[in-house]
């Protein structure tokens, strides 16, 4: 054999090995949190509120909790987001104005969650005095939603072909008709993706809601109430002296991790979808 | 409609109803658009504002100044400036050789069979939540790296001044390793990007020149992708320098500018997100935070515009055509 | 004039869709051989078999033989693959230079196989580019990114570039494809003096360009060998229906 063969393979083998080792902490980590949480799961912990200071009783406050936050963030984000992919994509010829969108779109998916968690202290809760509240997390959320959406919504847009929207302006229809009666059809796989990837981002952060949502014993009864949620109560109950509440946290943790993998999995089984049927 | 009895001349254009929607719905999304781009200037505005006052009494001595002390107003960032440093630096040195080997075989030797998973398995690292990582760190890695892994470093390595530290299980190593895992899927995500991004045309010139794979892949591909690799280097910095939860309970939080490994420190984000809760009472305190929150939205706009000239950059010179 | 290469009874399969027909002909040594035919007739794909491209592509299997100098080229006891690449060498249809400088460029193949001092290296680099006809116009800027290189530049830069190992047999695939047409009649020109040294392989589906520049010519026609000989022969007089069809453009 060759000495270039040889060490070809030789470099195969060694790359090979050092990406199975990459693979290694994430195996580790998620058996750990699987192990631990699945034995704390039971249906009380799920269907019952806090008791006795969280030593009791269930998670039941932080499941809520986090399905509202999630579905109030959604609901302003996606507008504005998918709203202003729209008017890039279809509404300015290219250059300055999607630029500077795009950039700021950049910038804002950079910006480090506790930033997002001290503005939204800032601006939410006392600028805006909508105090500590459920509201308040969820805007601070849907700030943070909103590069992701619109990056997806933007990239599906310029996906769909050129011809398509030409054979409805031919046919005489207005840009507002074409756009959502043609265009966004054609890209709704890639929007979907694009919120529930966005989703999969914030459902799990917890910074942004450390000053912005409180925390709660019961399920919040309106918008302006303190809430609580999943990753904030895997915070302090892990940082809590006691084993009961470690035991909760990773019950907890199990819960998240799955609801996340659950909603990155069908992302990628939707864009699998995609591309297969792309007709063009 | 169109009258179909009109010649093509005469086609009227009975349509400005539809023309208003057209024009009211532009403007809807242009104020919707307006919104999104607005909303970062907005944030840098309050940022600035909150932190004008600490600004204002200690000026820019606060960045270097080392004290810090809430109850007799003496603010000085900079122990937190270098504990972000420690952490992600390090954090970048133990993820990079790992992620870039990896993105390397994803990108130029995987076989089709096992791309798949081992691409979905990166992938799905990323979508852990910062929280769960947090959560692992500090109830398994703190515990071993205390009685496993740091001992272990000391006896056999101490002679590097990095391991010569008192092994307490919480501290840089910690976060750097917590940090390092918590990087691999970007790095490998952008890295294996500036690869596929080569065409396949340049591959083939060095095989066709009898090259072997190997050095095809190590003196022609890999460092037409380096401005991408640069690129994803520059971005997991700051991701790393960003991260907040994990970091914050595996690394000690103590304020004291780290010698080695095994040293607690406090990061940036860390003191943020232990302390705003009872500074905003105090002005001075709840600015001087702003100050840190401010110094993070200024690195972070920083590296992401850097990265996104890197990867227009990459673009425009490797994908050469006439 | 003997042959460089003997193609015989080659066949060849991307799977089971097999693209090459029991195809037998020999290349004349310091010739040019043009392989012509319409798109989709294989003559690619036989011409990166010549130089073993196509090892790379899944599920491609051969039958047959190709003897160059000798030695059946597919015979992997007697020949190493690597060696066989410096032997013969391959320009592509697109321009593909790498990033690098000029220079690095031409340097990188003596490199891999084994050239590491630099007045030989700088001596092989003046060398390509003279024979390439691009000497004059870059020795001024040897270190300039060969990106920066116009179309029929970069090309003559592969040339160059292909030449650097000092191969016995050069393919071209449809060289002057991308370029205009000064560029692609200073490609030409240079071919015919380079066969002097190297064995030439031409694919084109350019008659014309066959009729000026190559001294034989083989047609092949979905995979099969038609005809093959002396490229005035063939193109003023063809033997086969197929291959007077080419001709007349009647069918490309």
């Amino acid at each position: 054999m060759s000495t270039k063969k040889f060490l070809d393979m030789v470099t195969y083998a060694v790359l090979l090995l050092l990406s199975l080792l990459v693979v290694i902490p994430f195996v580790l980590i998620v058996s750990n949190i699987a192990i631990n949480g699945v034995g704390n799961l039971s249906i009380e912990l799920i269907t019952q509120l806090p008791s006795e200071m969280g030593l009791k009783g269930g998670i039941l406050n932080a499941i809520v909790g986090t399905f509202y936050l999630i579905i109030i963030a959604a609901v302003v984000s996606v507008p504005l987001s998918v709203g202003a992919a729209i008017y890039i994509s279809e509404y300015t010829r290219s250059g300055r104005v999607r630029e500077m969108i795009e950039f700021m779109s950049d910038v804002l998916s950079g910006i480090p969650s506790i930033v997002f968690g001290a503005f939204g202290f800032t601006f939410f809760v006392y600028y805006m005095n909508m105090g500590i509240s459920l509201l308040a997390g969820a805007l601070t959320l849907a700030v943070m939603m909103i590069p992701t959406v619109l990056r997806a919504t933007e990239e599906s847009l310029k996906a769909v072909s050129r011809s398509l929207r030409e054979a409805s302006y031919a046919l005489g229809a207005t840009r507002w008709t074409t756009t959502w009666s043609i265009t966004i059809r054609s890209a709704l796989p890639g929007v979907i993706t694009g919120i529930l990837l966005a989703i999969g981002r914030i459902g799990g952060e917890t910074a942004p809601l450390l000053f912005t949502a409180g925390y709660n014993i019961y399920l919040p009864t309106s918008l302006f109430d303190w809430t609580a949620s999943l990753p904030f109560i895997i915070f302090i109950f892990t940082e809590s002296p006691f084993p009961q509440l470690h035991a909760k946290a990773f019950a907890a943790s199990f819960i998240l991790v799955i609801m996340m993998l659950g909603i990155n999995l069908t992302t990628k089984i939707i864009s699998r979808r995609l591309s297969r049927g792309v007709v063009e | 409609m169109i009258n179909l009895k009109t010649t093509n001349a005469e086609v009227e254009f009975p349509h400005s109803e539809s023309k208003r929607v057209d024009s009211i719905g532009r403007v809807g999304l242009l104020i919707l658009a307006a919104v999104c781009a607005f909303i970062v200037v907005l944030i840098a505005v309050f940022l600035l504002v909150e932190s004008l006052p600490a600004l204002y009494t200690y000026g820019l001595g606060i960045v270097s100044s080392t004290e810090w002390n809430p109850y007799i107003d003496r603010f000085g960032i900079f122990v937190f400036i270098v504990g972000s440093l420690w952490v992600s630096s390090f954090a970048l040195i133990f993820a990079l050789p790992l992620g870039l080997a990896t993105s390397i075989f994803l990108a130029e030797y995987c076989p089709p069979s096992l791309r798949y998973p081992l691409r979905t398995a990166v992938e799905l690292m990323a979508a852990i939540p910062s929280i769960v990582y947090g959560l692992w760190g500090f109830m398994v890695l703190v515990p071993w790296l205390r009685y496993s892994g740091e001992p272990f470093l000391r006896n056999n390595f101490g002679f590097i001044p990095f391991f010569s530290g008192e092994p307490q299980g919480y501290g840089v190593l910690a976060g750097s390793l917590l940090l390092a895992i918590m990087l691999l899927p970007t790095i490998v995500a952008i890295s294996e990007d500036a690869f596929r991004m080569l065409p396949s045309t340049l591959r083939e010139a060095s095989m066709a020149l009898g090259a072997s794979k190997t050095e095809t892949t190590f003196k022609i591909v890999l460092p037409a992708a380096l401005p991408g690799i640069a690129a994803a280097v520059l971005l997991s910095l700051g991701r790393a320098l960003g991260e907040t939860m994990a970091v914050l309970m595996v690394t000690g939080n103590t304020m004291i500018i780290p010698k080695t490994l095994f040293d607690p420190t406090y990061v940036m984000t860390s003191v943020i997100a232990n302390q705003l809760g009872y500074a905003f009472a105090t002005p001075l305190y709840r600015s001087a935070l702003f100050v840190v929150a401010l110094a993070l939205l200024i690195v972070s706009i920083c590296f992401t515009a850097t990265a996104r000239i890197l990867l227009r950059y990459a673009m425009k010179s490797r994908s050469f055509g006439i | 004039m003997s042959d460089k290469i003997e193609i015989k009874n080659l066949s060849a399969w991307f799977g089971t869709n097999k693209v090459l027909k029991d195809i037998t002909f020999g290349i004349k040594e310091n010739q040019i051989t043009a392989i012509m035919g319409p798109s989709g007739c294989g003559k690619t794909t036989l011409i990166r078999t010549i130089n073993r491209m196509n090892d790379f592509v899944d599920g491609f299997h051969v039958k047959g033989e190709i003897i160059l100098d000798g030695t059946n080229i597919f015979n992997d006891h007697k020949t190493d693959v690597f060696e066989l690449r410096k032997r013969v060498g391959m320009v592509f249809q697109k321009p593909n230079p790498f990033p690098m400088s000029i220079y690095d460029n031409i340097a990188y193949g003596p490199g891999v196989h084994g050239v590491s001092n630099k007045q030989e290296l700088d001596q092989i680099v003046q060398e390509s580019l003279v024979k390439a006809a691009l000497w004059d116009e870059v020795k001024d800027r040897l270190h300039a990114s060969a990106v920066s290189l116009s179309g029929g530049q970069q090309q003559r830069l592969c040339i160059a570039r292909a030449l650097s190992v000092r191969p016995g047999v050069l393919l071209l695939d449809e060289p002057a494809a991308y370029l205009d047409p000064i560029s692609a009649a200073k490609i030409e020109r240079l071919l015919a003096d380079l066969k002097k040294e190297v064995t030439i392989v031409l694919v084109t589906h350019n008659v014309q360009q066959a009729i000026r520049v190559s001294d034989c010519a083989a047609f092949l026609y979905l995979g099969e060998l038609v005809e093959y000989g002396d490229t005035a022969r063939i193109l003023e007089s063809p033997r086969d229906k197929r291959t007077e069809a080419f001709i007349t453009g009647k069918i490309g």
